[in-house]
């Protein structure tokens, strides 16, 4: 089922907003690359809007003391800091900890999600 | 090697019960005086020992450490009173060891960790390290040359990284080493980069690492007024810390196939203070990126226990926690011998336990975790 959200000119690049189909909540994000991808809008660990969180380049490092800042994007949870790839939903420190992902797309010049 | 060791167990595997052969890894074999080390220990070490006044003189076995309490143990010396025999103090017997141990107790093969620990000592580290050579070399002399079911640790010292990794060299070849030997608690946490290169020894030479505390282990606060507080505290503490160091300086990840085994720092802690440690990993993974997987994770793969003193916690409820936690394969059994609270093997692990998990427990976490216990009991 499609569910139109907002205007698409309303989610600047590397911003994220949040949405509700329903009793479903739904944060949209744009990130730094422009894309556009869409999660649902509750931290499985204490259920924390994530599009009260912050949407960042993912730090990573292969060698202790290394962090450097990838192209993958995440959101942050406001709350614990839980971190969920905004592509996937996985928490890239648990696999077995995700929130769900949404397809979204720009129809009409707006935001469109389904499920 | 192959050769000498499987002659070895050849004795251990005839004498023992095929479904209950034991591994114990952790016994601990003592010296009667510091002047049992000088037929090893260096020319220019010996007057160290023999002549000059210093930390060494007295009865005292052991590195100087400034331990603070007498042990109001039932045994002297610390020991089982059971154990107590008019002409040996526990521990620096083999004939002794092979009755209490071997016989009494049931075990099948052991592995020895000493109480000595010249890694404890800050300071003199040139001494330290001569001290180290000449225990090692004592070790095998006076019990692993004489006892094949008897597997020994190669004992260094950690502050000179270099001086440890050429000790390991020089032992690696002998066939009854199993594992380097480090104290618990030094100046430095163990994930600092500078112990790197005794892990990679050690790896590359198929020995496990051993963490073990000793009477230099302080508790987070220092010694505490009683002998209760420290016994409660000092192990569980140092090994906490040990294990969060080594996970968040990548050791593992540096270093996949290492195996680390903590010892006697007690169990009921574990499944809980792992728990802990995932959930703050999914919140501050940020901070340690190098780090890929959960803390959990690496206890599975890379670091074992081992279960004495396992009096604080039901075989049952042991058993639940364990298999609960999916950490099955994290336990190996220890007596702790000669001390006042080693453990049994028939009362750690009662007959009702399932058969898979008293030989996981018994003797296969030991096989599996040390590379060279390959082959042992089959």
């Amino acid at each position: 089922m499609r569910h139109e959200l907002f205007p698409a000119a309303e989610l600047a690049v590397g911003t994220m907003r949040g949405a509700s189909v329903g009793k479903i909540s739904v944060v949209v994000i744009r990130d730094g690359a422009g894309n556009l991808t869409a999660l649902r809008d509750v931290c499985p660990h204490h259920y924390a809007r994530l599009s009260d969180g912050r949407l960042e380049q993912m730090v990573v490092g292969d060698e202790v003391g290394e962090k450097e800042l990838s192209d993958t994007y995440i959101v942050r949870c406001p709350r614990h800091g839980h971190e969920f790839d905004v592509a996937t939903g996985l928490c890239p420190a648990d696999a077995s900890h995700r929130v769900r992902p949404f397809a979204v797309s720009i129809e009409n010049d707006m935001v469109v999600v389904e499920w | 090697m192959t050769d000498v060791i499987e002659s070895g167990l050849a004795r251990t595997i005839q004498d023992s019960d095929r479904s209950m052969f034991v591994v114990d890894t952790d016994i601990h074999e003592l010296l009667r005086s510091h002047k049992d080390l000088l037929p090893h220990l260096a020319p220019s070490w010996r007057r160290h020992l023999s002549e000059y006044n210093g930390p060494f003189a007295g009865s005292a076995t052991g590195v100087p450490t400034a331990f603070p309490y007498s042990m109001p143990t039932q045994g002297k010396a610390n020991s089982r009173l059971e154990w107590q025999d008019p002409d040996h103090t526990p521990g620096t017997s083999l004939s002794l060891m092979q009755k209490q141990l071997f016989d009494g107790e049931g075990v099948s093969l052991g592995i020895l960790n000493g109480l000595y620990h010249p890694s404890a000592v800050h300071g003199n580290y040139d001494l330290m390290i001569a001290l180290a050579s000449a225990y090692n070399d004592w070790q095998i002399a006076t019990w692993l040359d004489p006892e094949p079911r008897l597997r020994g640790s190669i004992h260094v010292v950690a502050h000179d990284p270099a001086a440890a990794v050429r000790e390991i060299e020089r032992l690696a070849g002998h066939p009854q080493m199993v594992q380097v030997f480090l104290p618990l608690a030094t100046d430095r946490q163990y994930g600092d980069p500078c112990y790197l290169p005794i892990f990679e020894t050690a790896l590359a030479h198929g020995l496990v690492v051993a963490f073990h505390h000793g009477t230099a282990t302080q508790t987070l606060l220092g010694y505490p007024r009683n002998f209760i507080e420290w016994h409660m505290l000092a192990a569980m503490q140092a090994a906490q810390n040990q294990i969060v160091s080594l996970i968040c300086n990548g050791i593992f990840d540096r270093l996949p196939e290492l195996r680390v085994a903590i010892l006697e720092a007690s169990v009921s802690w574990v499944p809980s203070f792992f728990k802990r440690f995932d959930q703050q990993y999914r919140e501050l993974r940020i901070d340690v990126p190098w780090v890929h997987r959960l803390p959990t994770e690496y206890l599975r793969d890379n670091i074992r226990m081992s279960t004495q003193p396992l009096a604080d916690i039901r075989p049952r409820e042991f058993l639940e926690l364990v298999t609960g936690a999916g950490l099955d394969r994290v336990f190996m059994f220890s007596t702790d011998y000669p001390h006042y609270d080693a453990d049994s093997v028939e009362a750690v692990l009662p007959k009702q336990l399932p058969d898979e998990f008293r030989s996981q427990i018994l003797h296969q976490n030991a096989i599996d975790t040390y590379p060279r216990l390959a082959g042992v009991g089959r």
